[in-house]
């Protein structure tokens, strides 16, 4: 990636695209800190990244949600525990979420797996509880990987409401995808990642 | 329309309410799976160290003991010793140190010893022999001394030598410093032991937190991903090794606490005969812990206990620090 500056506005949408290996991933961790820039900055809520303290990155990652390409779930913790980790994490007393996480996996259609481990998922299932374990929290910035990639057409729409929903509520948004069926359905901006280069497509 | 749109209305965590008991989800689940930090091999370790530190932290306690009734006793007690110059001279001798001891403030008994038990004292050394009984063998006096208002022994030393030449006033005063300077040595012996064990401790639980955290590198990344701070992180990794702490230092303690419990019964089956028992409980004391020696050992675990929390946690937020995950 070189050349690459944009500015992404509070609660704003976009999808970002491009064929793989343009560095759709690459940027997102960018985004999420856990990459760091070999040249340039990063800023993130008006801070810029590369000055923060352990601390400080640890808060700023709160206030993001992410869904990741590979899940990244634990697998000796249930479906219901992997999504109410960010908020046990925030040091939130159980009894304070309870039903918001059960609600929020019935949403997503995992109402009866919540106690299952991990293993047990099929890719689409580990998949949801990835999204739901990024939305629990109520992030301020969203950043999605390939989040319908392992869902049939019609969870992929109703994901993506989930993402339009949190948008309209202020979470600015970045979805990462080559589904271009996924991307006729919302009008966003897109944000094309080619040769390294990145071109916004409004 | 498609079952998306018919959908339930959006979840609900956007809003605030209050929220349902429920039944589902373990109150506590481990976010890091114990047996992934702490094997038994670790645990093994620590309670060996803490078993050896027990062991010596009683031993010295007991030494100590033994050592406070040994100068007591030789402090309450002083001896004269009378050079014989012919065998009834003697007699009169001590008869008269005896009346003029009797006469001093600050004593409690005086006890001459006669010529047999002498002779008896020596026994052990040259045997029996009837022509001892013609040596001419010095003679002891036993003075019991008020500990509470004890005499002016410097002086009672000089008038006493100056009066009958020939008797020698013994304080004890060069035995207690060396008990004392023998027993301080062995303390300091000991507190080093114990310092050693406790750094060896430290350096077990450093290397595995290392272990326990390159084992764990997945679930430290998704704890970092999802925000935690290093000391969430931490905190994760010492409860385990807490628990460790307090297992292996009950287990390590518990094993010592027996033995000094065993030890009179050790001696009794291992010693043989009664005298060599008596011989052995007057010169260490009985081999048992009372109370205090039993509040060492607790002590002993509650340290083990506090290393092994303190030790983990700044161990792995040492290593977080310098990995940055």
């Amino acid at each position: 990636m070189r050349d690459i500056n944009f500015h992404l506005q509070p609660g704003s949408f976009h999808f970002l695209t491009g064929p793989s290996g343009a560095g759709k991933t690459s940027l997102l961790r960018l985004l999420f800190m856990s990459l760091r820039p070999s040249r340039g900055l990063v800023y993130l809520f008006g801070r810029n990244i590369a000055k923060n303290t352990t601390g400080q990155r640890a808060d700023l990652r709160r206030r993001i949600g992410v869904v990741f390409q590979d899940f990244r779930l634990l697998d000796h913790l249930t479906t219901w525990e992997n999504v109410a980790l960010p908020l046990r994490v925030m040091g939130k007393k159980q009894s304070d979420y309870r039903e918001d996480v059960t609600e929020l996996l019935k949403w997503v259609g995992l109402g009866d797996r919540m106690h299952a481990f991990p293993a047990v998922l099929s890719g689409g299932e580990k998949q949801r509880a990835a999204i739901a374990r990024a939305v629990i929290g109520k992030p301020e910035l969203l950043l999605a990987d390939e989040p319908t990639g392992n869902v049939d057409p019609q969870m992929a729409r109703r994901l993506l409401r989930l993402f339009i929903e949190l948008n309209r509520l202020g979470t600015s948004v970045i979805i990462a995808t080559h589904d271009y069926q996924l991307m006729t359905q919302f009008p966003a901006p897109r944000m094309q990642l080619e040769n390294g280069r990145l071109e916004l497509q409004e | 329309m498609s079952s998306a749109e018919n959908s339930p209305a959006l979840p609900a965590i956007v809003q605030t309410r209050t929220q349902a008991a429920a039944k589902y989800a373990r109150a506590k689940a481990p976010i890091v799976p114990p047996g992934s930090v702490t094997g038994r091999s670790l645990t093994l370790v620590i309670a060996i160290m803490c078993l050896l530190a027990s062991l010596t932290a009683g031993g010295v306690y007991l030494m100590f003991q033994a050592a406070n009734v040994w100068t007591n006793n030789i402090a309450s007690e002083i001896t004269v010793q009378v050079q014989p110059k012919t065998a009834n001279a003697s007699d009169d001798t001590v008869n008269a140190i005896v009346k003029l001891l009797n006469d001093q403030n600050g004593i409690k008994k005086v006890t001459p010893f006669s010529k047999e038990q002498s002779l008896q004292l020596v026994e052990p050394w040259i045997g029996k022999l009837e022509v001892l009984k013609s040596f001419a063998v010095p003679r002891l006096i036993a003075v019991e001394v008020d500990r509470e208002s004890p005499p002016d022994v410097p002086t009672l030393k000089k008038v006493l030598e100056a009066r009958f030449p020939g008797a020698m006033l013994d304080d004890h005063g060069l035995w207690r410093s060396e008990i004392r300077r023998l027993t301080h040595m062995l303390e300091a012996g000991g507190i080093a032991i114990i310092l050693l064990m406790a750094a060896a401790t430290v350096a077990v639980i450093i290397a595995a937190a290392r272990s326990a955290l390159a084992s764990n590198r997945e679930i430290v990344e998704v704890l970092n991903l999802v925000g935690a701070e290093e000391k969430f992180i931490a905190r994760q990794f010492e409860v385990h090794f807490l628990k460790v702490g307090i297992r292996a230092g009950i287990v390590g303690a518990g094993i010592a606490a027996l033995t000094f419990f065993m030890v009179p019964w050790v001696t009794a089956t291992l010693g043989g005969s009664a005298a060599s028992e008596a011989e052995i409980k007057r010169l260490v004391g009985a081999g048992t812990l009372d109370a205090g020696g039993y509040t060492i050992l607790a002590l002993v675990v509650v340290a083990v206990a506090i290393i092994c929390k303190t030790t983990s946690r700044y161990g792995v937020r040492r290593i977080l620090n310098q990995h940055n995950v």
